[in-house]
């Protein structure tokens, strides 16, 4: 029993080490924009409404943030996320990982420097919000009103 | 260890205040002086600025002329406190006759935002208000519970939404 399982044990290592890139995912798959993100197929309307009912802090948080920016600002962080959110997978790859290597290429955050943070910086909230998201209106500009 | 410069500090205030009062042609006390011509000439004798002009112009050192300020300042500042009380506290200890803990400023938050949902009418109802409550408590929290919380939240943080609530209870 113990000797088969040995066996099986080195058998699987042996295949894990011919076959690394089977499973395996860089640092950009989930860094600095969380996987959930990259992959959701809802929009920013859907995500936002599905935060503010399943992480109401994080909400409130980025939105009194949001509120206190000059309205050339907000409207540039809209603006900057719809346009993140109509790439598919591999663009939005590209833009985590082009944020990742170079820390200009992202103009607005130069502006507002927590311009995404409800969308980016978090995994868990990411997580919790991509699974319901689906469930809200598609398009909903109240979203932006609180 | 606190106590050597304390003391240098006192007895450099007490040199330099009295300087000035054993020379007339001092600054300092010309403008005491002045102080008391304005107030005096204003025919308010008794007044509380007459008894603070003499006060003032007592010969004591400088520090003990402004004891009485200080004695003013340091009671506002006790008393102060305990009279505005933190809604945040009162709301915290009503949920803890509930069974509700957590962090006192997360569950002030939850409270708070529960009032902004039923003013921007994301929800529209006690009941939506108290699934909204529900998700926000910690796993294992009874529907009594939100309710409760809910309840509270109302109380505290917006009382004109009550009626939401009674008409739920109807």
């Amino acid at each position: 029993m113990f000797v088969k399982s040995s066996f099986a044990i080195a058998a699987l290592s042996v295949a894990a080490t011919l076959f690394p890139a089977v499973a395996s995912a860089d640092a950009s798959d989930d860094y600095p924009i969380p996987n959930r993100i990259l992959k959701t197929t809802c929009t920013v309307d859907q995500y936002m409404a599905a935060v503010r009912d399943t992480d109401p802090v994080y909400y409130e948080r980025y939105m009194i943030d949001y509120n206190n920016r000059p309205p050339d600002i907000q409207q540039g962080a809209r603006d900057r996320i719809y346009w993140f959110f109509s790439l598919d997978y591999a663009g939005r790859r590209q833009y985590s990982e082009d944020t990742a290597t170079n820390v200009y290429y992202e103009q607005m955050a130069t502006h507002w420097g927590n311009w995404a943070k409800l969308f980016f910086n978090n995994k868990g909230v990411a997580a919790r919000t991509t699974d319901v998201c689906a469930g809200y209106p598609p398009s909903d500009p109240s979203v932006w009103n609180w | 260890m606190q106590i050597a410069p304390v003391a240098t500090a006192h007895t450099e205030a007490i040199t330099t205040a009295t300087t000035p009062i054993t020379t007339p042609t001092n600054a300092r006390t010309t403008t005491v002086e002045r102080v008391a011509e304005i107030d005096l000439g204003g025919e308010r004798h008794g007044s509380q600025t007459n008894w603070a002009v003499r006060w003032l112009r007592a010969g004591l050192p400088a520090y003990l002329k402004f004891l009485p300020l200080f004695a003013i300042v340091a009671a506002a500042v006790a008393l102060a406190a305990p009279v505005h009380a933190d809604p945040d506290v009162d709301f915290a200890n009503e949920l803890h006759t509930y069974g509700i803990y957590g962090q006192k400023d997360y569950n002030a938050w939850i409270g708070k935002i529960a009032c902004k949902r039923l003013y921007s009418g994301v929800d529209q109802d006690a009941y939506k208000s108290a699934a909204f409550v529900n998700m926000q408590l910690q796993k294992g929290s009874t529907t009594e519970q939100s309710w409760q919380f809910l309840g509270a939240a109302l109380r505290t943080y917006c009382p004109d939404k009550m009626p939401v609530l009674e008409a739920a209870a109807r």
